[in-house]
């Protein structure tokens, strides 16, 4: 994502709400990220559409109040975010749905750890898959999701690398 | 990615997260719609100000009116420059650009005994409102239990050129048997006056279990002349502070706009930080008071709409209920309390070695001094404790050296744990002034350790002030509810004074619901209001004693009824969905409610239970019988409020009294002689629930005792001459009825403190 966002200079974000294809710019390179992570948290498409359609919507709303500040992607998950949590909410559900719910049968007979790796996966704490889905899902760069969680640069690299780290020891123990 | 962690394992990651991606039928869709919206999109207004040239020149206009006014006198010609925006009480503002359209007819729809109605419909530039009305939702439709869902899709509009509009936003309140719910989606185009609603389900119904994908066809006209939209006045900006700083901390606040009200003013304003040191705080605690230029503090109601990243501005509203106010009028915020996230640096930061083996209760001193964005703290030393689950805890004990520091979270870098883990802050010793933090561990701690402040609450001083002139503007209004007998100052006076003696006419005993005990259920126990002659009953809740005085009723595991002579209990039900019980005049029978039923009557020996005529389940509270024995007085859940009625449960004929603003039922207590009714309800700006006294048709309306900020004041008896309430009285932080109760004359305001009772009082007799 990072090397779409180059086309999308300060100029697109400020005059994005009154102009189409400055706007269609934004949408095209945040569309499948942002219906991916959703995705990923639905687990249902139709739903995800909503959603994202929802999520735009907002951010069209909203985009002419925005400072930009280097984190628009930071700015649009939080939109994300926050449409997925009133989904929730409506739902009167916990948002705990499996991260890795089933592995497509033709990945499996490339790599027959999937199977064993989704189910670590679906064992993490929720603010550990959250990591998982914003860093490989929604593509984010690390600088975009300590915007997004407010947190230090360093923090988020530290917390991420040592979570693979985790991950790959379990899934590999022969190799510890 | 580590060194040591393989390459290709994100590549597994990857190919095990993967989820398929949009489809292009769908994107281009959106894409087109948006672009669509784009097109048609204007700048959004800084509170209603466009900077159009049309603006500008109103602008202009305003002005010379404006100058027009302070010379001529109070008109009204302000209301007619700003008329692109206007204010619709119970919605709020709206940009009356191209006219706003409302429903032509309400539609309604009634499936398997299951009514919808769309109710209202609200169109402006910004945006399209609309009310949905759900009636006839019976109990066994709902979920079974609270991990099951009830229906969750929301309404949706249907273009005629099969675009699907979703919601924006949304909310509702509801009843046992109905659901109101408002939804806002975008503006829909002017050309567009006709549009298919789909429901997808009805609320609260379990999926598959009621009548699904309702869809409507409703049409929309403009607004008739009739429709109120009021005035939105721009104030000039005025913001000053006590020491001449305009902007302490950077910070601003500012008054925009004004609406004025029947009843009282709307004002609109913004808190502003973008000059401020704090990149995206957060605020807590952001508290507002009014006064005017007597010195008056204003009670307000008020509402914030966020700040969306990385907006820099809170908006604010705060509306009086009254226009009585000698102008000018001062807003004025004192402190703020923020959060501010920190990044590591050495000047936050500590290293503690924990060793190999740490043991439980071993210190170590660290003395560092923090600085945190220049307040100072000292980490004075870190103490390891084994937790009794088997978890492990560092604690911090942490001098706060700057007093602005309230509150902060410290982070391990080298925690591992899989568990949830955060250091748990403020943790206040209130004679050291330390804060004590703690850092849990689900694994034994060894080693280095690295600790940072990510974190940290400060509590900035202003005060912030902004300062209004309404001198054209004020016109009548009913003056503001007179003061209450009783006030929170005024227990305390008495809860500090000699005791007064009770007068003579406070005879009989009194029941009294004990949780002091400990327990799912409260003690019941009658005594004088001295608290003489005590006796202990059972456990049990909702009790009410027999006009007699002899009997008990009461809920415990069904609905009994104690002698309280023999000492004799009958049960009356076996199973426990009995409450709000209340004798009949003659003490032959029993009102109560049944859970998700309403209304039920039971003789006193058992016999003859059922229904009462005209039971409904959004009955929820009995207040009383009236004297003839042939009504019971009901609160009622309703979108309005506690809708009081009389049924008669002779004919099932319902009687609408009084509406208490209430969501739970309101308390109510009837007088004896079944004229006047005692109920809690919210006084305009507070917080808390009030006692009020009113007349059955809601006429005479006084506030009688006043909660304040910690201390809160429910009815709890009548004397049987209609003349005393006795007053419960219970802390909002703490034990619940843990305080002494009042005797309160309703006419004359004479308080009796009544020490010799424990407990919350439910009854009176004589």
């Amino acid at each position: 994502m990072a090397d779409n966002q180059a086309d999308i200079d300060i100029v697109t974000y400020s005059s994005a709400a009154s102009n189409p294809a400055e706007f269609d710019k934004i949408y095209q390179t945040f569309v499948q990220p942002v219906f991916r992570y959703l995705l990923s948290r639905v687990q249902n498409r139709d739903e995800a559409e909503e959603l994202t359609a929802q999520t735009f919507l907002a951010a069209l709303e909203r985009l002419p109040g925005y400072r930009h500040n280097g984190h628009f992607p930071a700015w649009l998950f939080s939109i994300v975010r926050n449409k997925a949590a009133d989904h929730f909410r409506r739902l009167h559900r916990r948002p705990e749905v499996a991260l890795a719910d089933t592995v497509p049968a033709e990945q499996v007979a490339s790599d027959h750890r999937l199977p064993e790796l989704a189910a670590l996966l679906d064992k993490l704490p929720t603010n550990e898959q959250e990591l998982l889905r914003l860093r490989f899902v929604a593509e984010l760069s690390f600088a975009e999701i300590a915007a997004l969680q407010g947190r230090n640069l360093d923090a988020v690299k530290k917390s991420t690398y040592r979570l693979l780290d985790r991950l790959h020891a379990q899934l590999e123990p022969d190799h510890e | 990615m580590s060194k040591s962690t393989p390459t290709h394992f994100e590549d597994q990651l990857r190919a095990v997260l993967a989820v398929p991606s949009a489809r292009e039928d769908f994107v281009a869709a959106l894409g087109e719609r948006l672009s669509r919206q784009a097109s048609a999109a204007r700048p959004l207004p800084r509170f209603g100000w466009k900077a159009s040239p049309a603006r500008v020149l109103s602008l202009g206009v305003l002005v010379v009116l404006l100058a027009a006014l302070l010379i001529i006198g109070p008109q009204r010609v302000l209301a007619q420059v700003l008329d692109w925006l206007g204010y619709v009480p119970g919605v709020g503002f709206v940009d009356q650009e191209g006219g706003l359209r409302v429903l032509e007819a309400p539609v309604s729809q009634t499936r398997e005994d299951i009514t919808v109605t769309i109710v209202d419909v609200l169109i402006d530039a910004e945006r399209t409102r609309l009310t949905f009305y759900f009636e006839g939702i019976r109990q066994e439709l709902k979920p079974l239990s609270e991990d099951e869902p009830g229906c969750g899709d929301t309404p949706s509009l249907l273009l005629p050129n099969g675009k699907v509009y979703p919601i924006l936003e949304g909310e509702g309140t509801g009843g046992p048997s109905w659901m109101r719910e408002e939804f806002r989606y975008g503006p829909l185009p002017s050309d567009m006056n006709e549009i298919a609603v789909l429901v997808p389900c009805v609320p609260e119904v379990r999926p598959g279990a009621g009548p699904e994908d309702w869809v409507f066809t409703i049409r929309f006209i403009p607004a008739p002349d009739s429709f109120e939209v009021l005035p939105v006045l721009p104030l000039p900006v005025v913001t000053t502070s006590v020491e001449g700083a305009a902007q302490p901390h950077g910070m601003q606040l500012s008054v925009e706009e004004l609406v004025e009200l029947q009843d009282g003013y709307l004002f609109r304003g913004a808190f502003h930080w973008g000059n401020s040191a704090y990149e995206n705080p957060e605020f807590w605690d952001l508290e507002f008071t009014l006064t005017d230029a007597d010195g008056n503090k204003i009670p307000l109601e008020m509402s914030y709409a966020p700040a969306w990243p990385p907006q820099t501005f809170y908006t604010w509203t705060a509306q009086t209920q009254t226009k009585q106010l000698e102008s000018p009028v001062t807003f004025t915020v004192e402190d703020v309390s923020v959060r501010v996230l920190a990044e590591l640096g050495e000047e936050n930061s500590f290293v503690l070695n924990i060793g190999e083996n740490p043991q439980s209760g071993q210190v170590w001193p660290i003395n560092k001094v923090l600085n945190l964005g220049g307040n100072l703290v000292t980490v004075k030393e870190v103490t390891f404790e084994v937790k009794m689950d088997g978890t492990y805890d560092l604690l911090a004990s942490i001098q706060r050296d700057a007093e602005e520091i309230t509150a902060l979270n410290l982070s391990d870098q080298d925690n591992h744990s899989d568990m949830f883990v955060s250091s748990s802050g403020p943790g206040v010793d209130p004679d050291a002034g330390d804060l004590i933090l703690g850092i849990g561990y689900d694994y034994l701690p060894v080693g280095l350790h690295h600790f940072w402040v990510d974190n940290y609450f400060l509590r900035l001083a202003g005060p912030w002030t902004a300062t209004v002139d309404l001198s054209a503007l004020t016109s009548s209004s009913p003056a503001p509810e007179t003061a209450a007998c009783l006030t929170q100052q005024g227990w305390e006076q008495l809860s500090h004074s000699l005791l007064a003696s009770l007068p003579p006419e406070a005879g009989g005993r009194v029941l009294a619901q004990d949780f002091s005990v400990g327990g799912m259920l409260p003690t019941l126990r009658l005594s004088g209001l001295d608290g003489s002659q005590p006796q202990t009953i059972d456990i049990g809740s909702w009790a009410s004693l027999s006009p007699d005085g002899r009997f008990v009723a009461y809920a415990h595991d069904g609905l009994r009824i104690t002698d309280l002579v023999s000492g004799q209990t009958l049960v009356l039900i076996a199973e426990d969905s009995s409450y709000a019980i209340a004798w009949s005049p003659d003490g032959s029978r029993l009102a109560f409610i049944r859970g998700g039923e309403g209304l039920y009557l039971i003789n006193a020996d058992g016999s003859d239970l059922h229904p009462s005529l005209g039971a409904s389940p959004d009955m929820i509270g009995v207040a009383g019988w009236l004297p003839d024995g042939n009504h019971v007085v009901v609160a009622t859940r309703s979108p309005e409020g506690t809708q009081v009625q009389t049924v008669n449960i002779q004919t099932g004929a319902i009687e609408d009294d009084l509406v208490i603003q209430n969501l739970k039922g309101g308390f109510a207590r009837l007088s004896p002689d079944g004229t006047r009714i005692a109920f809690s309800e919210a006084t305009f700006g507070g917080t808390n629930y009030s006692v009020h006294v009113a007349n059955l048709d809601g006429s005479e309306k006084r506030l009688i005792a006043e909660s304040g900020s910690d201390l809160t004041f429910a009815a709890g008896a009548w004397s049987a001459d209609d003349q005393w309430l006795i007053l419960n009285v219970s802390r909002t932080t703490g034990p619940s009825y843990g305080e002494l109760p009042v005797l309160l004359n309703v006419a004359n305001c004479q308080a009796v403190l009544l020490p010799d009772l424990t407990g919350e009082i439910v009854d009176w007799a004589p």
